[in-house]
């Protein structure tokens, strides 16, 4: 096929665009490393305390007695 | 006829993307699956492991389904195979198999979409005409030769009910997984700098996933339409046209979607953004770039360009996509910091500054594409439509030519056909120099060894032209024989 392809005209571009769409991937990975670096690198958007003690809620009042075990054996 | 079907490797290809966009999904399943267990100082923080919600579960059912019918499908095809007596009968069932299997794996998408545009749908019908006006906008991109309307308005199509599907299925699934990879809960409750660090890495990967995979999903509606029909597809202008009108469908969904966030509390500010200023930014630009790949992949034989030129339209509309996402959060930020205390600034001044700097290059770039693409026709029209001339067969004469290649002449001619003869005479003139167009795209095609086999030859498209061009005996319309220069 690519053979075929040499029988193309003076005039026609055997590859159009090619390199320029292949440059217009370069961009793609330029801006793809200049977003993770901005994004990991930069303050975050928004941002929450961290809490320097943290509380151990208290634990939930026992459910109520006598509900049927599950099947296979209580749990 | 059997080679014929036998050849006729649509179906297959078609199978293929779907199986492709269901194996996504078979990914981000088997993510969810194998995430660690929330490694927490604290038994509370494990609320953070919410259950999916209803839509999300409905939809991964009816992946689940899917998957079992298509492969029920494809055991029926098994058994029909041995059953079918002749060639022409079992290329038939392969070929109809691979379509409902095609069909089966691709309905569990378009249930979210679905979904928010009934939850939606005043924000739906508000959109449509900024999106349908977009839509004609993109389609008459097309300055000379055109491709049926059909075509963008599948794409929008595909755009606005599978690929959105696809989108809120793989951010579904990275709410449901990614915490788990990304989150280390023990350092991340008391120390500020790692939880800092926690959400820059979580909106980081976030943005990665939705730029990646919405760009997939949007990207194999363009490679189906390609597949199914090449033949309608010239070259960069084709490619751009395509995917920007795919864009545009997901655009219109994303829209319904963020409008009807809050009771619509936010729909006004969402319509201007969405709509309005980034219309032909955003998602319009970004797929347009996948469909500019596809444009340039249609007139090259080697798969090494090809490749190249698919993979670097999909990798700059990722990228762009993805840091896009990324970085507006902190847009908004410092934006909100500026001009927080006027919304007429905001919304009018550093809202399109915004888009400017984040999708201003991409737009920038299909622009060009898109400019290079219509340069590139005209070159090759000019060359095909005065060898047609010189054959002296009648479907284009010399004097014809100027009009042809020269969009505003062009009008000028139907406008004229119009004050003469009315709408069938503009009409009449339309379709004419669609079929010239059609004809010396063919003999470009041609010339460039790049013919598609389902195009129709040059005598048939000859023909049309030369039928279009007998004089009509009816009082009502115009003869017309001719379109001066």
């Amino acid at each position: 096929m690519h053979g075929e392809r040499s029988g193309v005209p003076e005039g026609y571009e055997r590859r159009p665009h090619v390199r320029f769409m292949a440059w217009c991937g370069a961009v793609g990975l330029a801006i793809l490393i200049t977003g993770l670096v901005l994004g990991l690198a930069l303050p975050p958007p928004f941002s929450v305390p961290a809490l320097p003690d943290i509380p151990e809620l208290p634990d939930l009042p026992n459910l109520p007695s006598g509900l049927p075990d599950l099947p296979g054996g209580p749990r | 006829m059997t080679a014929l079907l036998e050849r006729d490797t649509r179906p297959r290809n078609v199978l293929s993307v779907a199986l492709v966009l269901s194996g996504i999904f078979g990914y981000g399943m088997l993510l969810d699956a194998a995430k660690p267990a929330l490694s927490s100082p604290v038994s509370w923080v494990d609320v953070t492991d919410l259950p999916a919600p209803p839509i999300f579960t409905a939809v991964r059912v009816c992946v689940l389904v899917s998957w079992a019918i298509a492969l029920g499908i494809g055991v029926f095809a098994m058994v029909r195979l041995r059953l079918a007596p002749d060639p022409v009968g079992r290329a038939r069932v392969v070929r109809g198999s691979q379509v409902a299997a095609a069909v089966v794996l691709l309905l569990p998408f378009p249930i979210f979409p679905v979904d928010v545009l009934i939850r939606n749908w005043w924000a739906a019908a508000i959109c449509v005409p900024t999106s349908a006006l977009a839509l004609c906008g993109v389609h008459l991109m097309q300055r000379y030769r055109r491709m049926p309307l059909g075509l963008p308005l599948a794409g929008f199509g595909w755009g606005a009910l599978i690929a959105t599907g696809i989108a809120g299925s793989m951010n579904g699934w990275f709410r449901q997984y990614g915490a788990a990879y990304l989150v280390d809960f023990r350092d991340v409750l008391t120390d500020q700098s790692a939880l800092d660090a926690t959400i820059n890495r979580v909106i980081t990967a976030m943005s990665l996933n939705a730029g990646f995979f919405e760009e997939l999903g949007k990207g194999a509606g363009v490679a189906v339409l390609y597949l199914l029909f090449r033949h309608h597809i010239d070259n960069l202008v084709s490619g751009v046209v395509l995917g920007a009108a795919v864009g545009l469908g997901f655009n219109w969904s994303e829209s319904m979607l963020y409008m009807g966030a809050g009771n619509g509390e936010g729909a006004v500010y969402q319509y201007w953004g969405r709509q309005t200023l980034g219309l032909m930014a955003a998602h319009t630009a970004f797929t347009a770039m996948i469909g500019a790949g596809f444009g340039i992949a249609r007139q090259l034989s080697d798969r090494r360009s090809k490749l190249l030129a698919i993979g670097s339209g999909f990798l700059v509309a990722a990228s762009a996509h993805f840091a896009n996402n990324a970085l507006m959060p902190r847009a908004v930020r410092v934006r909100d910091n500026l001009f927080g205390d006027n919304p007429w600034l905001t919304d009018l001044v550093a809202m399109p500054l915004t888009i400017i700097v984040l999708q201003g290059p991409v737009v920038v770039l299909y622009i060009l594409l898109l400019r290079r693409g219509l340069r590139g026709q005209v070159g090759g029209l000019a060359v095909e439509l005065s060898r047609e001339a010189q054959t002296g067969l009648g479907a284009v004469t010399p004097d014809e030519i100027p009009a042809l290649l020269g969009p505003a002449r062009r009008f000028f001619v139907k406008f004229r056909a119009f004050r003469q003869g009315g709408v069938a005479a503009y009409r009449h003139i339309a379709r004419l120099h669609a079929a010239q167009f059609d004809l010396a795209m063919q003999r470009w095609h041609r010339t460039r060894w790049e013919v598609d086999p389902r195009s129709q030859d040059e005598a048939a498209l000859r023909d049309i032209v030369l039928r279009l061009k007998i004089p009509r005996l009816a009082p009502d319309r115009p003869a017309v024989t001719e379109v001066p220069a």
